[in-house]
């Protein structure tokens, strides 16, 4: 991603949904599973070039929504990305409005969604501890609401409640 | 009812009872009050928790009652053949240790949010919640915070893909569907209730998944969808990779999005916008995951992409009647991509 993209991206407002996440993942899984080897190739020229970007655009003020090209990899560890967004230089906060606050504006929903906030919609999770400490908390969810509906209530909520 | 909500008829009965069809273990025994509004009466419950309706809830009258939802937690019962509407809702109240304003960064204790039907009624000083009442919900030792978002998924299908997308063939439209539902609730136990699903390649799955969340048949997380890719021949959104022999014979289905000149993109874009798409996506440069495909290098022109976004800004004419279409776009572009064509609200994606 090149200066000028980059500039023009922070002039224009254009988000960047960057799935800094899936290189490691098809890394990984991709060479354990034997998946083509052009895709392997493809991935491993893009990873790093990818994160670069992710950084520079961070630095040059453009606006980052949270996305992670969930069903590369599968589906429920979408979390696992914010640790690598904050190695890319956001801070833990700025890693969770991107998938809150900025992601809502993204999906034109943020009259909606992305806040805990009067008239929005019940959409409300937990996590052990303090995520802003510890980014990989969200990691697991141990409490999801979504529409006023209690949809998961982990174990990890129970042994803190006993 | 709150502006935005959709109704769907539930269930019709004759008797002055309503059995509802909602999930047992969270609705709750609404407390009959009427309101001074002359054409709503609105109930409050009272933290009780029950699976059916009509066991201490008599309703007034003998005309028959209309059972609508409006949301996973509360429900309107409208009398037929009157204007006359009645909201029960259920009132929560979630006490966790530290509560994440993710606007300002601030972590607050000793607060609690409360939860009216489906939307958050405040946020409230732990001393301020009345002693009777509501359910709680107490999450010691726990930070609450909004429902996470992820604006790129795929739900429907099979994970993977790295094989090369004849796989895509091996499996039926039922298969994919079923799949998707899997996938959906295993990103809303993640802790993500909203999405932005950017695609699939068997065209308006998605759609069909979106909607049976929203009525309650499965669970997942609220969806904003594509219907299918728009990309030209052979590009990041077709099924490359086929024997030639083959690939002439690929169904339709396959091939919704697939455009190639400026007016062939126009018609695509009103396709998949038809058939029930939030937004558009376009694949304007190579995928990763794409046999064939060369990440960076431009799959449409300038010219394909603008007629993509006029296409799409038109109003809303081209809409399903049931549907409000917004016009967010989407042009996923690999590393190196220049954005040139990329205008306001636009995202680049950066896409395997």
């Amino acid at each position: 991603m090149d200066d000028e993209s980059v500039q023009m991206m922070a002039a224009a407002g254009t988000f960047l949904v960057a799935d800094v996440y899936n290189g490691d993942y098809i890394a990984e899984a991709g060479r354990e599973q034997g998946w083509r080897a052009d895709v392997l190739a493809k991935n491993d020229q893009t990873t790093l070039a990818q994160r670069e970007g992710f950084t520079k655009c961070l630095t040059a003020g453009v606006r980052i929504a949270f996305g992670t090209d969930s069903g590369i990899y599968p589906h429920g560890f979408n979390a696992r990305q914010f640790a690598y967004q904050v190695r890319c230089g956001q801070s833990p906060l700025a890693a969770i409005q991107s998938a809150t606050i900025h992601a809502a504006e993204l999906i034109r929903s943020d009259d909606r969604v992305g806040r805990i906030a009067p008239g929005y919609l019940a959409d409300v999770i937990a996590v052990n501890g303090n995520p802003l400490q510890d980014i990989r908390l969200l990691e697991n969810a141990v409490f999801v609401m979504k529409d006023g509906v209690v949809q998961h209530r982990g174990s990890d909520t129970r042994a803190a409640q006993a | 009812m709150p502006s935005g909500t959709r109704r769907r008829h539930l269930k019709w009965h004759e008797t002055g009872s309503v059995i509802t069809r909602r999930p047992a273990g969270l609705l709750v025994y609404p407390r009959l009050s009427v309101s001074s509004e002359p054409d709503m009466l609105r109930c409050t419950g009272y933290g009780r928790t029950c699976s059916r309706l009509d066991e201490d809830v008599g309703l007034p009258g003998d005309r028959p009652w209309q059972l609508e939802d409006t949301g996973m937690a509360a429900l309107v019962i409208r009398r037929c053949s009157y204007r006359c509407k009645m909201t029960i809702s259920m009132r929560t109240v979630i006490r966790p240790h530290l509560l994440l304003d993710v606007v300002t960064g601030d972590l607050l204790q000793d607060h609690a949010v409360v939860i009216d039907g489906h939307r958050i009624g405040g946020v409230v000083a732990v001393g301020d919640v009345p002693a009777e009442g509501p359910a709680f919900v107490d999450l010691p030792g726990q930070t609450v915070l909004p429902g996470m978002i992820d604006c790129h998924t795929h739900l429907v299908g099979e994970p993977g893909g790295g094989h090369g997308y004849a796989e895509l063939l091996a499996r039926t439209g039922a298969q994919e569907a079923l799949s998707g539902a899997r996938n959906a609730r295993d990103t809303l136990l993640a802790g993500f209730t909203s999405v932005r699903d950017v695609g699939t390649f068997r065209a308006f799955v998605d759609v069909a998944l979106r909607d049976a969340i929203d009525a309650g048949w499965v669970a997942g997380p609220r969806m904003r969808v594509a219907g299918a890719y728009v990309t030209c021949s052979g590009g990041g959104g077709d099924i490359t990779g086929l024997a030639p022999d083959v690939d002439a014979v690929v169904p339709y289905e396959f091939r919704v999005g697939v455009a190639d000149s400026v007016g062939d993109i126009r018609r695509a874009v009103r396709r998949v916008l038809h058939g029930g798409a939030d937004f558009v996506k376009l694949i304007a440069t190579g995928a990763v995951m794409a046999p064939g495909g060369v990440p960076g290098a431009p799959e449409l022109t300038e010219e394909q992409i603008r007629a993509a976004v006029e296409e799409a800004s038109l109003p809303a004419r081209m809409s399903p009647p049931t549907r409000t279409v917004p016009r967010a776009s989407s042009a996923p572009c690999a590393p190196g991509c220049a954005p040139s064509s990329t205008a306001r609200s636009w995202t680049m994606n950066q896409s395997r």
